[in-house]
């Protein structure tokens, strides 16, 4: 190959380059009318920044206060939880940095609120790190293990929404909020560590801890309620 | 305890990472192939997955179902009263920040004379009132 037909070669390739650059920036100018609008921080005027606020955190509403209820377990405590969440939220929302976790933001709050001012005990102390850290996932280390029996299941979605609320309320607060942002709101454990303020070891071993907890927990509401785990389904687990 | 059968990534070392997988917390691209590639091998710890997976999709939906409430109109309305009071206040504070207001001084003078000691007394009152502009 000469130095020329080099040249020329290298020359085609970039035009195709250059062809497949034009091509996606036309792409991205034609999707750019449907992403949402960048908001300059130090530009938008408070008008703006409420107006903001009232159509993004407003509409979390609704779930933050399911949340509230679980954590305060009465509306009374639920409905102050989230005005006082939102106050705080609408004061500090210049510091919020658009485009990041919204939701996971509000939950802060939330938390943080409900653990400075509403818990009732204020001086209870956290379940010790040491009884949390000795956590493993232990139980999973057989095939035998007695979670997940099909036969129990079946009982278990017979269980009405009052007793999966009381069985959730009579749970240790923290195994509660992780069951809870986990299982119900779909946070990551990253997530939640950050919502709860605690390392993400921290979030495993509670939340394990709590669905087990749970978990058992409903399955003596079941038994109670009259519902047994038929015996010959039994037979079905390995 | 283990199936019995040889596998590259033992079972030991599967089934303690069960619930991290279900969860997608397995972030290690390694560690997840190894984890998908036992699945794949052993019956039995596939197994256990599943029932595992049922389990949590069981109990998920079973708190959602009973925990996802409305919040009541009374609350609705609260907070978009609770928002434009705040937007108020902080319209104020910016608004005091920058200068941009109506400052009025009123003064009002008390002028009393009592006759019989010939004392006389003279009371000045001030009071300052800032007009904000409305947006």
């Amino acid at each position: 190959m000469t130095a020329s037909a080099g040249n020329k070669l290298e020359t085609k390739n970039n035009n195709a380059l250059i062809k497949v650059a034009l091509a996606k920036m036309s792409e991205m100018n034609k999707s750019a009318d449907n992403l949402p609008a960048v908001i300059d921080r130090e530009k938008e005027s408070l008008a703006e920044r409420t107006a903001r606020f009232e159509n993004d955190a407003l509409a979390f509403t609704s779930q933050l206060y399911s949340a509230a209820l679980r954590y305060t377990k009465n509306s009374h405590d639920a409905q102050d939880l989230v005005q006082d969440t939102y106050a705080k939220a609408f004061t500090s929302f210049h510091q919020f940095e658009p485009g990041t976790n919204l939701k996971a933001w509000l939950y802060r709050i939330l938390t943080t609120t409900f653990i400075n001012n509403y818990r009732k005990d204020q001086r209870r102390p956290l379940i010790s790190g040491s009884e949390l850290e000795d956590w493993q996932i232990a139980d999973a280390s057989s095939h035998t293990s007695d979670l997940g029996k099909s036969a129990e299941d079946e009982v278990l979605e017979n269980i009405a929404d009052k007793d999966v609320k009381e069985a959730l309320a009579a749970m240790p607060e923290e195994f509660r909020m992780a069951v809870y942002l986990s299982d119900v709101e779909g946070f990551t454990y990253k997530e939640i560590a950050e919502i709860m303020e605690v390392p993400t070891g921290t979030v495993m071993s509670r939340l394990h801890r709590g669905r087990k907890l749970l978990r058992e927990s409903l399955a003596a509401y079941a038994k109670e309620r009259g519902f047994s785990v038929d015996k010959k389904n039994g037979g079905a687990k390995s | 305890m283990s199936c019995g059968d040889h596998h590259d990534t033992p079972c030991e070392q599967v089934l303690p990472n069960i619930i991290l997988y279900i969860d997608h917390e397995i972030f290690d691209n390694n560690q997840l192939n190894a984890v998908e590639i036992h699945f794949g091998e052993c019956l039995p710890c596939k197994e256990e997955m599943e029932r595992e997976h049922a389990a949590l999709t069981m109990m998920r939906n079973l708190l959602t179902r009973s925990c996802v409430e409305d919040a009541p109109q009374s609350l609705h309305e609260r907070l978009i009263e609770q928002t434009a009071q705040l937007h108020q206040q902080m319209a104020a504070q910016e608004a005091l920040l920058n200068g941009h207001y109506m400052e009025t001084t009123y003064t009002e003078t008390t002028y009393t004379e009592i006759t019989i000691d010939g004392q006389t007394q003279i009371e000045i009152t001030r009071e300052i009132r800032r007009e904000f502009p409305l947006e």
